[in-house]
Order: structure tokens, then sequence, then C-alpha cells
């Protein structure tokens, strides 16, 4: 760290270092220190956002030339093709040991006869093998796709009854963020450094990498057709999978920012907008809930600077029919504590504070809502259920620890959550609200339970972080049955700590279950 | 698609399979030698070379030492050097390319910002072409191929940290070439 002279109090870190925090050569502790730096020190911010812009046009500049680039038709095939059949060419010893051995056609038959029988007979309970990744091949569960971060790279798997498969590696992917497949599946977006890729998992495999910059967030339509995302930029825009044109829906001057949630028509989305942003310092002036529609483009302000003042809603979920909307306060987090959920009247433009908190994972909350519009929360310090629609609220009775991730079942019958547990296995329960049931849902040992999704009505995914290494695996268990729970998917990688400050679960694995 | 099974397959003989491979890597090979020479004709001269020589060197490739794409990456680098020792290369190309547009993102800048923008990135590219050859292949593998430090340096045949000190010097280079004006416009604009 360097001063500069004026201010001997205040000492500036000297380019090359500002360099390597932005192109994240350095240290986790150094990292930590400059942020920290930076917080306070608007010259070193405007450096690092110079070179940030910088990187980030360069990246845009390649990205724009070269994914147009098409080659002639002097690059082809068939000159090596001549090569290959032109002997000798050299091949692998096996393959030349294969050539050598003639088998005559009875022990060849034999040899064929011999294999099935084994194959039929014997029954295999061997996982295929990619790299370190093990996938098991007699899945059970209903028809699902998965995205895991393994040692070759992003592997997409797709799980049928019997029936496992690797149908996309991409080994240029390394470091995955935020991935989320469509519902239906056939899309995945991610995140790469400042590139958010929209990958087609199956067919072609269509690829668009769209540039971005720090705190973007996207997320798909219900109906598949479109990403939305926020770029870091203050863009709100979304990207039709079909048409593949991006649109933007909202300029950058805007200033939308935070996760954009569609409505269950995927006929609009509601976004915040901030001013400055939050990633920006300075003093806000305006802060504000909007939703935009996608047909017409028309922007309607939803409520603008809620009390108090410091206050940053998030929304989160449309309940009521897209009547109102669920938001949560971000400026609560930064501080320590558990956020205020909101709702927001659509049709009023008010905005009510439903005097309950919940906890947040990220831009999402750790306790989400319901498609029953219900949503776990602390209300007077009392875990309860609550109704957003009628504000009806049902405290939890059985004592349970607060859990720190949270699935809804798809009919809402069932809330799958995850609590600490010092017990290897220990920590998966599921609460039926209707009934006040409780099951713990008990897992082998060797590995602790760190997120969950729901596969169907009476199965979840489970992602459990391995004891002795730093790797995860997918569990597919029953929470309504005694069934023994089943292994799919081990030694996913975890990305390591010095890659970029901080990862999350969806860093490191995805699923989609494939609706018939 | 596991593209493991094919490159087991090309290793063993199999013709079909070193087609496939030349279909799924001939796209990528081009414009990773497009980004590295900046001329559309060398870079499918180098594309085909560089296909030929892994593809019929097939059995050479360890699948327990890198990845296939990086061993391949590491040959189109390898051919592009031998490429650009050969010949004088032009600076002029990647600036055209801008004028292409971009298909993917639907910007509506107002006509100030968007000449302003034009001249922005004319400049960028120019300063680019400026790049040494090692300088600017860091910059290609990292932003364009989206490689780690580590698959850098493998590829350019150097340590992850001669790697990392070409990626910030190439920064430094580029920041130094646009000078101030340019670089606070980059910061500043919020069209994109």
């Amino acid at each position: 760290m360097v001063s500069n002279g004026n201010h001997p109090l205040a000492p500036h870190y000297d380019d090359l270092t500002l360099e390597e925090f932005v192109l994240g050569q350095l240290l986790p502790d150094e990292e930590q220190a400059i942020r920290q730096h930076l917080a306070v020190c608007p010259s070193c911010r405007s450096t690092v956002t110079t070179i940030q812009a910088l990187c980030r046009d360069v990246q845009s500049a390649l990205y724009q030339t070269l994914d147009n680039a098409q080659p002639g038709p002097n690059l082809s095939f068939d000159t090596i093709s001549t090569q290959w059949r032109t002997p000798p060419r050299r091949v692998t010893w096996l393959y030349r040991l294969q050539q050598q051995v003639v088998l005559s056609a009875s022990t060849t038959l034999l040899i064929v006869l011999f294999v099935l029988a084994f194959l039929l007979l014997v029954p295999s309970d061997h996982p295929t093998m990619l790299g370190n990744l093990e996938i098991i091949e007699e899945y059970s569960g209903p028809p699902a796709v998965i995205a895991a971060n393994t040692d070759q790279g992003l592997v997409v798997v797709q799980l049928r009854t019997n029936d496992t498969q690797v149908v996309k590696q991409f080994d240029h992917i390394t470091q995955p963020r935020d991935m989320a497949f469509s519902p239906d599946g056939h899309w995945l977006a991610l995140q790469q450094s400042y590139t958010l890729h929209i990958i087609e998992t199956v067919d072609a495999g269509i690829s668009v990498r769209i540039p971005i910059r720090e705190g973007a967030a996207w997320a798909w339509s219900p109906d598949s057709q479109s990403l939305a995302y926020t770029d870091g930029t203050g863009q709100l825009a979304v990207f039709d999978v079909t048409a593949q044109v991006n649109r933007t829906m909202v300029p950058a001057a805007e200033n939308a920012w935070g996760l954009p949630v569609w409505t269950a028509d995927s006929s609009q989305l509601a976004y915040a907008a901030s001013f400055p942003l939050p990633t920006e310092t300075g003093v806000r002036v305006r802060q504000s809930l909007w939703r935009v529609s996608l047909s017409s483009g028309y922007r309607v302000e939803l409520a603008r600077n809620p009390a108090p003042a410091e206050t940053l809603l998030v929304p989160t979920a449309w309940i009521d029919d897209d009547a109102a909307l669920v938001a949560w306060d971000m400026a609560a987090v930064a501080t320590g504590r558990f956020p205020t959920l909101y709702q927001v009247d659509v049709a009023a433009h008010q905005v009510a504070e439903l005097l309950a908190q919940s906890l947040t994972q990220g831009v999402r909350l750790a306790w989400p809502v319901s498609a029953q519009d219900t949503a776990m929360a602390l209300c007077d310090g009392q875990l309860t259920l609550l109704n957003m629609q009628d504000d009806t609220r049902q405290p939890i009775t059985v004592q349970i620890p607060l859990p720190f991730t949270l699935a809804w079942s798809p009919n809402g019958a069932w809330a799958a959550y995850i609590v600490p547990s010092q017990i290897e296995g220990g920590g998966l329960y599921a609460y039926a609200p209707q009934d006040s049931t409780l099951r713990a849902v008990q897992l082998p040992a060797g590995a602790t339970e760190k997120a969950v999704y729901w596969a169907d009505a009476e199965h979840v995914f489970v992602v459990r972080q391995a004891v002795d290494k730093p790797v995860t695996e997918l569990w597919l268990a029953s929470v309504t049955a005694d069934e023994p729970p089943q292994r799919i998917i081990s030694d996913v990688v975890i990305p390591s700590s010095d890659a970029y400050s901080g990862w999350r679960w969806q860093d490191v694995m995805a699923t989609q279950v494939l609706a018939f | 698609m596991d593209e493991v099974p094919l490159i087991r397959r090309a290793q063993g003989g199999d013709e079909r399979a070193a087609r496939e491979l030349f279909d799924i890597y001939q796209l990528r090979t081009y414009r990773l030698a497009l980004g590295l020479l900046g001329d559309t004709a060398d870079a499918e001269e180098v594309a085909q070379a560089a296909l030929t020589y892994a593809l019929l060197n097939i059995h050479r490739y360890k699948s327990e030492l890198s990845s296939f794409s990086t061993w391949l990456h590491t040959i189109t680098v390898s051919r592009s050097r031998d490429k650009r020792r050969r010949k004088i290369l032009p600076s002029i190309p990647l600036t055209q390319w801008v004028s292409m547009g971009n298909q993917i993102r639907d910007h509506t800048p107002g006509p100030e910002a968007h000449l302003m923008r034009r001249e922005m990135e004319g400049g960028l590219v120019a300063a680019l072409d400026q790049l040494s050859p090692k300088l600017r292949e860091a910059i290609v593998l990292r932003f364009y191929a989206d490689c780690t430090y580590k698959e850098m340096g493998e590829i350019m045949g150097c340590s992850l940290n001669t790697a990392r000190s070409r990626l910030r010097l190439a920064i430094e280079k580029l920041r130094i070439q646009l000078g101030d004006t340019q670089l606070r416009w980059l910061a500043t604009e919020t069209i994109r």
C-alpha cells in the first residue's frame, strides 16, 4: 500500500495490486483487505472500476468479433481423412494388438455369449465413472437433469429409471456460478468470470454468452421460454431462447438490480431499482419496486422509498394470483439481522410491513414462499407458518432448531428443511403443516446435509458435503416412506476458496425434474 | 456429450470418431486462432493444421495429463506462433470486425453515445492489435477461451505465475495505450 502524499491517513493501493485484485490473483486475506479499503476509498474504487470496465470491454469486444466468425470451406476433414487411411499411421499398441490377433469365429462367438450371459445374469451396481465423478446407473427416481462442477469441467447428467448418462461436458467451464435450469430442463444458465452462459442441454447444444458485471442475477420464466437478468450495470433484459433474441426491458440508466421475479403466467416481471446501485457507495436517494410487462414493455412503479429510509426492498414472490408482491429488506441482512418481510399491494401501490422476519441466502429467501402463498417466518421470535394471502399465522409447535434452508413440496403439503446437525446424516427433516407431522429423514454417515430440492411429491434431492474431503454428493431420499436413500452422484467438486470470495451451493450443483 | 469414448475410439483408429471430434472442435479452434492471429485466412490455415496434427497424432494425447481441449489449444497456440514467425501479421482485421455488430445484445444508445462507443471499441481493438503475441495470447485465452491460469500456463508453455504476469502486463499495456480519457469514458458510460 502506498500513500498519495496528500492524505497520510488514507493510503492507497498501487495500480499493480489493484490490477491483481481485479484479475483474481490475490490471496483471500489480501482480497478481503482491499474490499474493505475500497468501501472507504473513492480513489482506489475509481481505479478498480476503470480496470474492471476495461476487462469487461476487452471480453465483450472479443466475443463480438470471434463469436460471429465462421471459417471458410477450406477448413474440412477431407485432407485429414486421406491421411487417416494412408498407412503407416500410428495407432495405440492396443489397437495394433487387436489387429494382429486373429480370433476364430467360434472363439469370438463364445466370448460374446459369455459376456452377454454375464451382463444378463449378474446384476451390476458399478457406477459410471467420469474422472473422479461417480454416477449411479440404477437410478429409481423421477426423470431429472443435473449439472455438476467436476474435475473434468461442468457436466450435465440426465437421469432416467435405470438409465443415467452424461449428455454434455464443458471442460472449459471450471468455475460455474449460480447455475439454474429452465423449468423444462432444456437450458442451463450460469456465470463464469464476467460472462453469463446460456447453454442448451439437448440436441445441437446452442450456447450463448452475454457479458455481465458483478451483482448480476437471473431467473427463468415459468414457461421456460425466457431468461430475465439484471446485468450489474442497471439494465434488465430478457433473452428469448426460442428466437435467440435479447431484449432490453429496462435501460441501464434506470438502475435495475437484483433478481427479477416472474409472474406465474410469464407475462410480467417485478424488479428493484436503486440510485445509486447497491454495489456502489454513496447516499441512496431513491429506491423503488417496479413491474414491467413483457409484451408491451410498459413499466409501472409499485412503491417508492418505503420507510424507514435505510430499507432496501428486494422482490421475492408474486402472491394472490399476482395481485400482490412479497419483498424483503436487504439492508437488514447487511447489519446481521433477520430481514423483515413486506407486502406490496399492486393495485393500490401500498407497502405494508408483515411483522415477520425471514432468512436469506444471497438474493433469495432461504425460507421461500410456497405455491400456496405460505412461508415459514419468525413472528415475535416464534417460528411460524405465515399465509401471505389472508395474513393467518400458525405457530410451529414442535420443537425444531431454525433451518438454514428449506424447500416446499410442489403441492405445498410438506416443507423439507435442513438444520445444523452435529450428527452426520441427521440434518434433514420434513414438516407437514396440516397435521403438524414432523419426520426426521435419516441419511448415512460420512457426509452432512447442505441443500434440499424436491424431486416429486414424496422424494427430495439432497446435496451433502463429504466429511473427510471437499467434495459433494447428491442423494435421493423419500420423506414419506422408509425407502433406503440412494446416492446418485458423488465427488462433485466444491470451488476452491481462493477462486473468488464466497460461493453458494448453486455454484456446485443444480437439479431440475423433467415434466412428462 | 461425453467426449471420452469418442477420443478412445479415435485413438483406436475409428475414422468416424475422428470426424465427430473434428466437427465438435473446428469452430472453437478456428475462433481461437482468429483471436490469436487476427486474420481469417491465417486462422483457417492454422485451425486446419492444428486439427490435422491433433487427430493424426491422437494416440499421443493422454487424458490424465490434460483435457482434450487444453491439448488442442496448446497445439493451436503453437501453430499460431509458427505462422506468425513466418509472416508479419496485419493489424487491421480485428478493427474491421467491430463493424459486424452484436447479434445477441440489443443496446439502444443515443447517437452521441453510439458514436463514442464505436470510437472506443475501435481504440480498444486497435490497442489489442498492438500487444505482443504472448500478451495477446494471455488476453485471448483468459477472456475469450475462459481458461484458468493453470490452463493458460499449460497452453502457453510457461508456469502459472508467468501466465498471471503476462495477463497483468497485457492489461497494464492496454491501460497505457487507451489513455485516461477513453478509460474514464469506459468506466462511466451507462449505455451497456
